[in-house]
Formats: structure tokens, sequence, C-alpha cells
């Protein structure tokens, strides 16, 4: 049953612990309750199943025994009667009787109740407690009936009727049925019968009271269970409890506690106890097993820590690796750009003369494949059979040869240059010497370089310089070429025919072949028409060798030899070329040619910049020559414009002429000058001129007269602008200088004729208000004077009133044939000037050290920062500015607009003294007229020359030194200047430009 | 209050031009050390005024503003130069430049601007 219980239990894991008691409890109760109900039950309907045959035998033995009594001779005797019909109850001896019956039923007799309980002392039976209230009750009633008439009862039947009211009577008749016995007389006839019945109070009172003690019972027994589950609870459900405390906690994670606490229980059931041990043991086994989990665990870790520590390593010299290799791979690569982009090929060979595989980019570029592995003197042989061979030849008597001096014998042996796919490549060779690292053998390095470019470019500046040569020649001695193209076209046209069919040895024609084609060589390359000139030098060769072998050919041959030269051609690309450059316009056969004037400043350029000083001096004059007009063209407009605006003014005047020298004349030059005697003229129409009518009034023709005249002098322009108007009146002339303010009366009278007449050029003069869209400077007048002097020129002007006004303009005339002769101490003494004036026009004053020192072949010692100007063009040289840093660095400061930062400074210093040269320069050459257009400057180039010095070997080098606070200033100026070798600061040589 | 390009070979030139200009109000949006840069600037700002040294490298001053003439023939270009390329300047006044001016540059130069500008 407690099994049953403890499963059940189980079934109900969410009740609290108090189930299991209880329930315990319950049950237990309820078992020994049900029990105990079941018992009484079943007693007390056995008790009253038993009661029935009980009573009813004891009714009838009660019954029957009064019956027999009543029915015994003994009774009759006692009774004194002689038959039961004469029994009389109220007779003595039947109440005595009926008193024996009483007692005997009495129950006292048969109690053994303690009397004790109801206060009275204990008595026996057989006591007779005289007249004290006695349970006056008979456990059975007896009734006696005779004759259908009861005669006796023990029980009054108040009582009865008492009992018939509480139904008891009636409920216990079933089990207490009435014993009857019949009382018989003599004769045995039934004359009444006896009837007994157990007082149902008696049965009553056993059945209440057993019920009571059944009642008794189930308290006991609930009260004994209660015990019993006390106990049971100890040693079952406090462990249970207790464990699954235990494990709930265990459950919880508190392992730790629960883990080392062992379950200890008092008197354990056995079963208990076992679970309670397994328990104990399984926990010690997680006990155990989780130490081990946890040493487990703790190794892995240690494990770990190891497995993640070597990671770390690995991933560091992983790391490390590919640092190394990236850097590897960027130190081939920088190399390997380095020698790819160096635009030269290199490659390397062994002995074995195989091209080893590294080699830059250049070199496939140049042979346009791949050449490793390739021999060497077999892949250039590809391109010169003849090398083949040779190459390995002297390759391998280098290699064998150890002694590197004679080596060097058959090293400038080697093929150094070569044509390749059509390129022109140059060929370096050097032998690299082992080092301890590389290679443990020597090899061969071979640098190849593409020139073709610069070849071509070499040959395209000569092409161009000798072009150059030959339109200028062409130009400048124009009648020369066309009359030798006239020749040369009636020498192939008739003159060769008639030569050939001359009555003459064929050797002689031959040789006056030749010799016509000999001077029209000579003639053609006078003027540097080059491609001809080739031809004929052709064709002498060949002629040369026909009249060695005279004998040998017949007239026939020589025509067809001449006929196949197609001399008519020849002229034609030196007259394309020709034609291209100066225009379509050029040869047509007259003496003149039209070349664009822009196209002939393109040719001055050039050819200060390509030729050389002595062509330039001996052409650039020719060329210039070309660009002049003949000066009267600049006045000659002004004839009709005097006519037109004479109109306007209601005046006549005549149109005039020029008279005078016809000159040529740079006419750009006079340009300006000549438009602004329009001012002259005009005035001389408002104001010299008189009207008609004052003219006649005058004497004067109507037409006023013009007189212009030009005479050029050596150096001298003269101009002259003569009128016959009514001349300046100077009275009129001092009044309004007056009126405008300039002078005041005094100074006025006190001027003489020359200064009167001066104030016409003054700009306030100008009567009217026009605005010159000329040279925008000044108004009138003032602006003639203006280009006058600007030209370097002088006005005169002679007025006589009423008679007319005269100006004369001289103007320096330049002489374009000859080049004014280079004189160097002049140059230099300008540019010291210039520098001298320049610098002190900064704030930063110089003084000289020194005379100009001229030196030739010694080195030239530079300072801290210098620049250098290439001068070409009439002359060639160089123009040398070098200076002190602090000297630099505050010219720096003089020329900038706003303060710099040093790194600023740093940077704009070469630059300021480059300006400062170049201004210098320019200035100092503007100096020299006529010489600017002859001379180029180039950009200058400024450098950090610390202690270097230059050596001009075979050049003048004209040295000034000036010095300020900061420092000295060195300039030069060499001349001629050959290949310069610059010497640094600790002697090397550096090879400049 | 115009745009000018500078251009001139002298980082001196073209920092005093720069700050000149500026001053007078001027907005210099770009500068050009040679002719063919000069050229691609005045492209890609297409200014109002250039100033053109002559003395280059790569390409002179006359070849640049031939060049932008040919593309904008209302360029307005003003040369500057050392007074020794007298005749340079001329070329470049018949090729299509609107003025000179000439080194040092001072405020007469910022006339001469003035004076194209209108």
């Amino acid at each position: 049953m407690t099994g049953n219980n403890l499963q059940t239990k189980q079934k109900k894991p969410k009740k609290n612990r108090r189930t299991l008691r209880k329930r315990v409890r319950r049950l237990i109760y309820l078992s020994s309750f049900v029990n105990t109900i079941l018992f009484s039950i079943i007693f007390f309907v056995m008790f009253n199943l038993m009661l029935y045959p009980i009573a009813t035998a004891f009714n009838k033995t009660v019954s029957s025994s009064v019956a027999r009594e009543m029915n015994s001779t003994q009774f009759l005797a006692q009774q004194g009667i002689q038959s039961i019909e004469e029994f009389d109850p109220t007779t003595e001896p039947a109440q005595g009787f009926f008193k024996g019956i009483e007692q005997s039923t009495n129950l006292k007799d048969f109690i053994i109740i303690p009397f004790g309980l109801f206060g009275q002392p204990e008595l026996g039976p057989e006591a007779t407690p005289p007249g004290e209230e006695l349970p006056t009750e008979n456990f059975a009633h007896v009734q006696i009936y005779l004759e259908d008439q009861r005669v006796y009862t023990n029980m009054p039947d108040e009582e009865v009727e008492a009992l018939h009211a509480t139904g008891l009577y009636d409920a216990l008749n079933i089990i207490n049925v009435k014993g009857r016995s019949d009382i018989t007389n003599s004769e045995g006839e039934s004359v009444g019968y006896v009837s007994a019945v157990l007082n149902p109070l008696v049965v009553g009172v056993f059945q209440g009271g057993s019920v009571f003690v059944f009642i008794l019972m189930a308290i006991g027994s609930l009260i004994i269970s209660s015990v019993v589950s006390r106990l049971l609870t100890i040693p079952i459900i406090k462990p249970i409890l207790h464990l699954e405390q235990t494990i709930k906690s265990i459950s919880e994670e508190d392992y730790e506690a629960t883990m080392h606490t062992q379950i200890v229980l008092k008197k354990p059931l056995r079963e208990i106890e076992s679970l309670v041990d397994s328990t104990n043991r399984i926990m010690q086994k997680m006990k155990g097993y989780t130490e081990q989990l946890q040493d487990q665990n703790e190794e892995m870790e240690a494990q770990n820590e190891e497995l993640e520590a070597q990671n770390e390593e690995l991933t560091q010299s992983k790391q490390k690796l590919q640092e190394i290799k990236a850097q590897v791979m960027e130190r081939e690569r920088s190399l390997r750009n380095l020698l790819n982009n160096a635009g030269q090929g290199f490659l390397t060979f062994g002995e074995d003369l195989l091209i080893d595989p590294e080699y830059s980019l250049e070199c496939r570029n140049i042979f346009d494949r791949e050449i490793g592995e390739l021999s060497f003197p077999a892949l250039l042989g590809e391109f010169d059979p003849e090398q083949k061979q040779f190459l390995e030849n002297i390759l391998t008597r280098i290699w064998q040869e150890k002694d590197p001096a004679r080596r060097n014998l058959y090293f400038p042996l080697l093929t150094d240059e070569l044509v390749i796919n059509n390129r022109c490549i140059h060929i370096d060779y050097k032998i690299i010497n082992p080092t301890e690292h590389c290679q443990t053998m020597e090899k061969f390095m071979v640098l190849l370089t593409d020139i073709t470019e610069k070849r071509s470019l070499q040959s395209q500046m000569e092409t161009e310089r000798n072009i150059l040569k030959m339109v200028v020649k062409v130009v400048v001695q124009y009648s020369d070429f066309t009359e030798m193209v006239r020749e040369f076209t009636h020498f192939h046209e008739q003159k060769m025919g008639e030569l050939l069919v001359r009555d003459d040895s064929l050797k002689a024609k031959l040789l006056d072949l030749y010799r016509e084609i000999h001077t029209f060589k000579g003639n053609f390359s006078q003027l540097g028409l080059i491609h001809i000139v080739k031809r004929l030098h052709e064709a002498e060769t060949k002629l040369t060798a026909m009249i060695k072998n005279a004998d040998n050919i017949s007239l026939n041959e020589v025509r067809m030899f001449l006929e196949s030269l197609q001399l008519s051609k020849w002229m034609h690309d030196d007259l394309a070329i020709l034609e291209e450059i100066l225009g379509e316009a050029f040869f047509k056969q007259e003496d003149t040619i039209a070349i664009d004037k822009s196209k002939l400043l393109d040719i001055e350029k050039k050819m200060l910049a390509l030729l050389s000083p002595v062509e330039c001096k001996l052409l650039l004059p020719e060329v210039r020559k070309l660009r002049f007009k003949p000066f009267k063209d600049l006045l000659n407009s002004y004839s009709e414009y005097v006519v037109d605006i004479a109109e306007r003014y209601d005046k006549l005047i005549t149109a005039f002429e020029i008279e005078g020298d016809d000159f040529s004349a740079d006419t750009e030059q006079y340009h300006d000058f000549s438009r602004s005697l329009i001012h002259v003229f005009r005035n001389i129409v408002d104001h010299g001129i008189e009207t008609v009518d004052e003219r006649t009034l005058a004497g004067k023709e109507e037409f006023g007269q013009i007189h212009c005249r030009l005479d050029l002098h050596k150096d001298r322009i003269e101009l002259m602008i003569r009128d016959d108007g009514a001349g300046i009146d100077l009275d009129e002339m001092r009044e309004r200088a007056l009126e405008k303010g300039l002078f005041d009366e005094e100074t006025l009278q006190a001027m003489s004729e020359e200064e009167v007449i001066e104030l016409i050029f003054r700009d306030e003069f100008s009567t009217k208000q026009f605005v010159t869209e000329l040279s925008g400077r000044g108004i009138g007048l003032s602006a003639v004077k203006y280009e006058v002097e600007k030209l370097g020129g002088t006005i005169r002007v002679d007025t006589t009133v009423g008679e007319g006004t005269t100006f004369y303009f001289e103007l320096p005339y330049e002489g374009v044939s000859e080049l004014p002769e280079l004189n160097l101490p002049s140059i230099i003494t300008s540019l010291t000037e210039t520098t001298t004036h320049f610098f002190a026009g900064i704030d930063l004053p110089l003084l000289p050290e020194e005379d100009v020192v001229l030196n030739v072949g010694e080195k030239l010692h530079l300072n801290q920062v210098t620049s250098f100007i290439n001068v070409k063009g009439a002359m060639e040289g160089l123009f040398v500015l070098s200076i002190d840093e602090p000297l630099s660095k505050a010219l720096l400061r003089k020329m900038m607009f706003e303060e710099l930062s040093p790194e600023e400074e740093a940077a704009y210093v070469e630059d300021s003294l480059a300006e400062t040269a170049n201004i210098i320069l320019g200035n100092s050459i503007r100096k020299f007229k006529g010489f600017e257009e002859f001379l180029i400057m180039e950009p200058p180039t400024t450098i950090y020359t610390d202690g270097a010095s230059i050596k001009y070997t075979d050049s003048e080098v004209w040295t000034y030194d000036l010095r300020s606070e900061q420092g000295q200033l060195r300039l030069c100026f060499v001349l001629n200047k050959c290949m310069p070798v610059m010497e640094g600061q600790h002697g090397q040589y550096l090879n400049c430009r | 209050m115009a745009n000018i390009l500078i251009v001139d070979d002298s980082c001196i030139m073209r920092r005093n031009l720069r700050i000149l200009l500026t001053k007078a109000g001027h907005t210099v949006i770009s500068e050009a050390s040679d002719g063919m840069q000069a050229y691609q600037e005045y492209l890609k700002h297409r200014p109002d005024l250039v100033t053109m040294d002559i003395t280059m490298p790569k390409m002179n001053g006359i070849e640049s503003l031939k060049q932008i003439i040919a593309a904008d023939p209302d360029a307005k270009v003003v040369m500057v130069s050392a007074l020794d390329q007298r005749n340079m300047i001329f070329e470049a006044l018949q090729s299509g430049a609107k003025h000179y001016i000439l080194k040092p540059i001072n405020d007469q130069t910022l006339e001469v601007i003035q004076e194209v500008l209108l």
C-alpha cells in the first residue's frame, strides 16, 4: 500500500510537499477508517443476524421456562390451584410468582456494571439495595396470556407504549421475534401462552452500545493513523523531500553547494536509503564528472591558449612573410621599373652568350619579341648577318681574356650601332664583375639605346637649316636664282642636245657635259639647292666613269643616259620647297617676288635661332632689307587727305607730291610717326592755309600750296613740310598761353621766338579736342613731337607770319647694310650699368669691386645662385648672373609685392634671379640700337651653384664683380661658348647643358 | 571684377601680377607657365582677359596668342614683356594682342588692363 501511495505521488509533481503528507495521512486515515467502518458494519450486521436466533432462542427459552414452570405441577401446588385455568393473578402466590419472574428478569442480576458509575458503591448482583432506585428494567418482556387474557406483564403498558412510540420496538421486531410458549393444562391443551421478548431497550442498548464502541474504535483508528502516518513521514517523506530539494537545487545550477553536501538521513528506510545512496553516488559521480570536465576544460583552454598563441605567431610570421614578400616584390618592381623606364634596353649574358631572362622592357620593344635564352650574336646577326660570326668570335675572345687591359682592346671592335626593325640602335658593352652576393661569375651587360629619334631629329634640323639657307639665299639673290634656273632650263632643253650633236669626239663632248654640270653644281650649291646639287653630283660621278670608258660607249648610250636622268624634273623638289615656304606668289618669272611680311619675320626669327653668328651677320641684314618699303609710301596718302579736308574747311589746296630721295626704310618703325603727321597736315589746313578770300586779299593764290620733301643723309632722314599759309602768330600764342594759364605774362614776354613756337607742341594747345585714334598719347601736335622724339629725332618749326610755316623733321635712319659691329666691352659696360641701375632702383645698392676682367680658358667661379641666359643670333654667347644667397633673398624680397613664407622664399629665389637676369640683359641689349633685332634671348636657367665653377675652353669670359651689403654679385658674359665643363665643389666634373 | 588668366614662366611675375590684380578687384581664375598651357587654360576658363608673357619655354607668348586668337577672335590678350622685345610686341599686336605691358609691372599696368577691359 505504501508503494501504491508513492506511485500516486509521483504523478503529481506540481503539488507542494504538503500533498505528500496529506496524501499519506489521508490515505492512511482513509484506509483505517474504511477498515473500521467496514468492520463495524459487518459486525453490526452479523451481530444483528446472530441476534435473531439468539433472541428467538432466548425468548423461547424464557417463555418456555415460564411456561414450563407454569405447566409444572409444582406451580399448581404453589399456587394452590388444581388447574391452570384457575390461575388467578391476583392471588398472592401468583404475585409471588410474578415477582419471582420479575426478579429473575431483572436486569440488575445480569449487569455487571459497576454501580460506581451511578455513584454508588459496587454491588454484586446479589445485592439488593433496599428501596433504592434501581434500574427496574427487565431484560425480557414477559407476558402471560391465559384464556386470551393477559394475566401478567412485567412491563407496564405505558412503557410499552412509549417504546412503541419510539419506533424502536417495531424496528427491532424484525430480529426480536417474540418467543411464545404455550401453557398447557393437565390435558395438554393450550390454555394460554407465555410470550417473552427481549427487552428492545436492552437490544437497543446493545446496538447503541456497539455503535458507540464502533465510533470509539473509528476515532481510535484515526489517531492511530495519524501516528502511523507521522511515523511514515519521517523515514520516507522527509528524505524524499530533502532529495527533492537537493536535486532541485542541483538543477538550478547550484551544484557547487549541493555537490558537496551528502544527503544524510535519520534512520532512512532501506529503499530511501538506497535512493539516497544512489543519489549521493550520482552526485558524487557528477561531481567527479564535473571535476573531470573542469579539468578537461582547463586543459582545453590551456591548449586553446597555446593554439592561439601559435596562431598568433603563425599569423605574425605570415604577415612578416607577406611584408617581406611585398618588399621584395616592390624592390623587384622598382628595379624593373627603373630598368624599363630607362628607355634603354638592358640585357645580360654569360659565357654561353645566351641572353638571361631578366632583361628590360625596352629590349622587347627593340627586338619586337622576347629575347630570353637566345644567343646574343645570333640575335644581332638576324639584322646584320656578317656580324654574327664576328661578334661570336670577339665575345668569346673577350671572355677568354682575363686581363682587363687587353680586353679593352677588343671592346671597341664590338658592333656599336645597328639598325634593328627600322630603328637605329646604339649598343654599349660592359662587363659586370661578380659581387659577393649575386652571381658567381662575370657577365656581359649590353645597353641598347634607340637613337632613331635623335638621329632623325639631327638630320631634320640639318635639313631645316639647309632649307632655310637655301630659301634665304634664293630670296636674297633672287635675280641670280632666276637666271640660274633659266640657264639650266636652257641647258637641258637645248644646249645639251646641241652639245651632243656637235662635231667632236665623244670624250670631248663628255668632258664638256661634265664641265657644264659641274658649273651648275657649283652655282646651285651656292644657293643651297641641295636636291638638284645632289643629282648633279651623281650625274658627275657617272659622267666621270663614262669618260674613263669613253672608248667603249656610243653616243646613243650617252643620249639614253641623259634622257634617263630627266633633268627637267630636277628642279622640282627644290622649287616645291621654295614655294611652300615663300608662298605661291614665288617664282613668277619676274625679278620681283611677293612674300608675306609675316613669313619674312618668321624667316628672320628662324635665322636668329638656327644660324651661326657669322651667317646671321651676313644674311640677316639682307632679309631685313626685304621688309623695307619706300619711305615715301608712308606719306602718300596725305595728299588726298589734305585736299579732302580742305574742302570741309572751305579752303582750297593743291595736291602735293613728295619730292626728294627715294629710299627704303623699315616702315614699321616710322609708322607711328607718319600717322602722327596727320596733325601737322590738319593744322596746316585748319590754321595754316587761309580761306580763299583771305588768300586773295593777301595776294596769294587761291589754292594753298604744300611742299613736302624727303632727304636721306647717311644716317638721317630729313622731312620738310612747308605751307604758304598764314604762319604762326606769336602774340596770339602768347595770349592763348596766358588764357590757358600755362605761364604768366612775364615769362611769356621773356620767351624767345623758338620757345613760343614750341608752345604749339604742348598738349593743352591743341585747338581741336578730337581724340586721336593713333597712338593714344597726347593730342594734336604734341603727338607728333612725341613720335619724333620716340624715334630719337627732332622737330624744328620755322614760321613767318603771313608767309607760311615750315616743319623740319629729322629722324635717325638705320643703316640696313651693315650690322653694327660687335663691341663686347661696350656690351659689358651696358650690362654693368644696367645692373647697377637696376639694383640701385630696388634699393640694393651695389659697388664695383674691380674693373671688368677678361679671361680666356680659365675657370669661372660662381656664387651661390646663378642664372644663365643663352644669347643667340648675330652674336652667340652666354650671360651669367651669379649672386650670393643673402643677396638673392634680398633681391627676392624687393621684387615681390608681398611677404613670403620661408618655404615660398626658397621656391621663388631662383625665379627672382632669372627675372632679374632677364631684365638686365634685355635692357642692356636694348641700348644697342639695331642690335636687339638680331639677337634672341632664350629663357633663363637658374640653379644653385654653391662653390661650383665653370671652365670655358676657348671662350672669352668677361667678368665684372659688384658687392653689396648682402653679398657679392658676379656678372659675366661668355662669348662663343663651347662645351663648358662645370666643376663641382669637390672637384668632380659635371657636364652642364 | 574681371576674370583674368595670368601667363608667365616666372612664378615671381605671376605672383606679383596676381597680387596687383587681386588688389584692384579682379579675379585671377587661372595661371599658366608656358604657351601650351596658356592655350589650354584659356579654352577651359574663357577669361575676360589674358596677360601673356612673351618669352616662355615650350611655346612662346606669340605662338600662344595666335592659337588663342584662332580659337576666339574676340579674346583680349595683353602682352607682357621686357623692353627689348619690341619687335615681338609688334608682331603680337599684329597677331591680335590688344595691348602690351612693359616690365617692371606697376600701377600703369592696371591702367592698361582697365583700358582693354572696357
